[in-house]
């Protein structure tokens, strides 16, 4: 009985540890917005623009392929039921609101959040974080605040990017390559979607990009001086990142929809 | 004029089983002083080093750098000590996604907001001195570790350091063209413009060349200073 009061104290005790240190990092990414100092923003600029390189641009031979995919799969679901639901509901309830943003997230946490994670990781293990100190150099600002900007921006533009190709792109598939009635699909999308749908697609667009940015940074930098540590910290980082987008989606659709 | 002064300074040994740690310790380091360390345990020298460079962090104690106290709670109030004392040790590193050039530009482009900034006439002559001027813009992880060692002595140095902790100096000179000789010409000229330097070599040829007050380290004790 008292190993598992003990134990259960424990992982409760280091899950709120995890929890508040997040958190606080989290917070000194917010706060380098705020304080917005001049030194290394040139350099940030720069791993700013790379990191939306590296994140949305290389990733759309990824991203547009599986739009295009789930667009269609969706589509020909749909005109199957289309006398007994509304077409256009249907898709901005699934594609905008709900797998839009799922979907560019996992593409996100899969290509660049790990990739993050291991370069940190590596930076850490090796020694280069602590180069970079003794250069005067906050790594905070030129490692971390950079790739918070960047991979935000980049999954906010993918999640655009990811909607307009399954609707449009999933519409014309079928329309081209099969004699499915699809009748007049996108006025039924126009007229289901509305500003909020826009706005908590986008809502959640940014806090995943958030929530996977601190968390592949986080464990990045918690990584301990083993090399063999670093694969480690990027399986956590996926599956830590993959959690807490679902348990954010959830929170984020209960908040509006309910 | 005292350069760093540790007070009643205590540094646990990172890991279990490397070394005793050290402390507490009270020691004045002049600026433009020489110091060589002489010690029984390589661990403990290593973490006398860290604590120095402020990598490693007290248990108890103060540390004053060049007349301030420096704050352990924040690392970011050490940053503008840190890029004062140059450290050359076994953790130290490159940046491996940078270029050499851009390795030594780094703070100039960082504090000065400039991506454009090009190498200035001592560098390049440091680089020249020490045979790294052929790979500068090549990224560390294309070249040798003998390369490598010498792309960090020249961006240590041309930090223009208040205090130089050089651990195991000889082990950064491989190349061919960074020989010791080149390493103790330098760091005289930078001696005389009021450079401290603090090191632990196993070389007697440079140590013979600098006359150096003996910091021994023993049991993780500072037990003397002397000429």
């Amino acid at each position: 009985m008292k190993f598992i009061a003990g134990y259960t104290g424990r992982k409760t005790l280091e899950f709120i540890n995890y929890i508040l240190n997040i958190f606080a990092f989290t917070y000194r990414l917010f706060e380098l917005f705020l304080t917005r100092p001049v030194a290394g923003r040139a350099l940030i600029k720069r791993a700013v623009v790379e990191q939306i390189y590296f994140t949305a641009v290389q990733a759309l031979p990824i991203i547009i392929p599986i739009a295009l995919m789930v667009g269609t799969m969706l589509i020909i679901q749909f005109t199957k039921l289309s006398g007994d639901f509304d077409l256009g509901k249907v898709t901005v309830v699934l594609v905008v609101r709900e797998l839009g943003p799922i979907i560019t997230a996992l593409v996100v946490i899969l290509r660049s959040a790990t990739a993050v994670t291991i370069e940190i990781s590596s930076m850490t293990v090796f020694n280069e974080i602590e180069a970079l100190e003794m250069a005067g150099v906050d790594p905070m600002r030129i490692l971390s605040f950079s790739r918070f900007v960047g991979i935000t921006t980049a999954v906010l533009c993918m999640f655009i990017i990811f909607d307009i190709v399954a609707v449009f792109g999933g519409y014309v598939i079928v329309w081209v390559a099969s004699d499915v009635p699809m009748g007049a699909f996108l006025i039924l999308v126009a007229k289901a979607i509305t500003g909020t749908d826009m706005v908590v697609g986008l809502l959640k667009a940014l806090s995943f990009g958030v929530a996977m940015t601190v968390i592949s940074l986080y464990q990045g930098f918690k990584t301990r001086k083993m090399s063999t540590l670093i694969p480690v910290s990027a399986s956590k980082t996926a599956v830590q990142s993959f959690f807490w987008i679902m348990v954010i989606n959830i929170f984020i659709s209960a908040v509006f929809y309910l | 004029m005292a350069l760093v002064e540790l007070k009643d300074y205590v540094l646990k040994p990172e890991k279990a089983g490397k070394g005793k740690g050290i402390g507490p310790l009270t020691l004045v380091l002049e600026a433009g002083g020489v110091y060589q360390i002489r010690t029984d345990s390589a661990n403990d020298a290593h973490l006398f080093f860290k604590g120095l460079a402020t990598l490693a962090y007290p248990v108890s104690g103060s540390y004053r750098y060049h007349g301030e106290t420096l704050f352990f709670s924040d690392y970011r109030r050490l940053l503008n000590a840190k890029k004062t004392i140059g450290y050359l040790a076994a953790d130290t590193a490159l940046i491996s996604n940078r270029s050499v050039r851009e390795n030594l530009l780094l703070g100039q482009a960082y504090f000065e907001n400039n991506l454009t900034a090009q190498l200035d006439a001592e560098i390049f002559d440091l680089c020249t001195a020490f045979g790294i001027d052929a790979i500068l813009d090549q990224r560390p992880t294309n070249l040798g570790a003998p390369d490598i060692k010498s792309a960090m002595m020249v961006r240590e140095i041309a930090k223009k350091p208040r205090i130089m902790l050089l651990e195991y100096p000889e082990e950064f000179c491989l190349s061919e063209g960074n020989t010791l000789e080149v390493l103790i010409e330098t760091l005289k000229m930078k001696q005389d413009l009021g450079m401290a330097l603090v090191f632990l070599t196993y070389e007697e040829d440079f140590s013979r060349c600098f006359q150096a007050k003996i910091i021994e380290i023993h049991e993780g004790r500072v037990t003397e200073i002397r000429e």
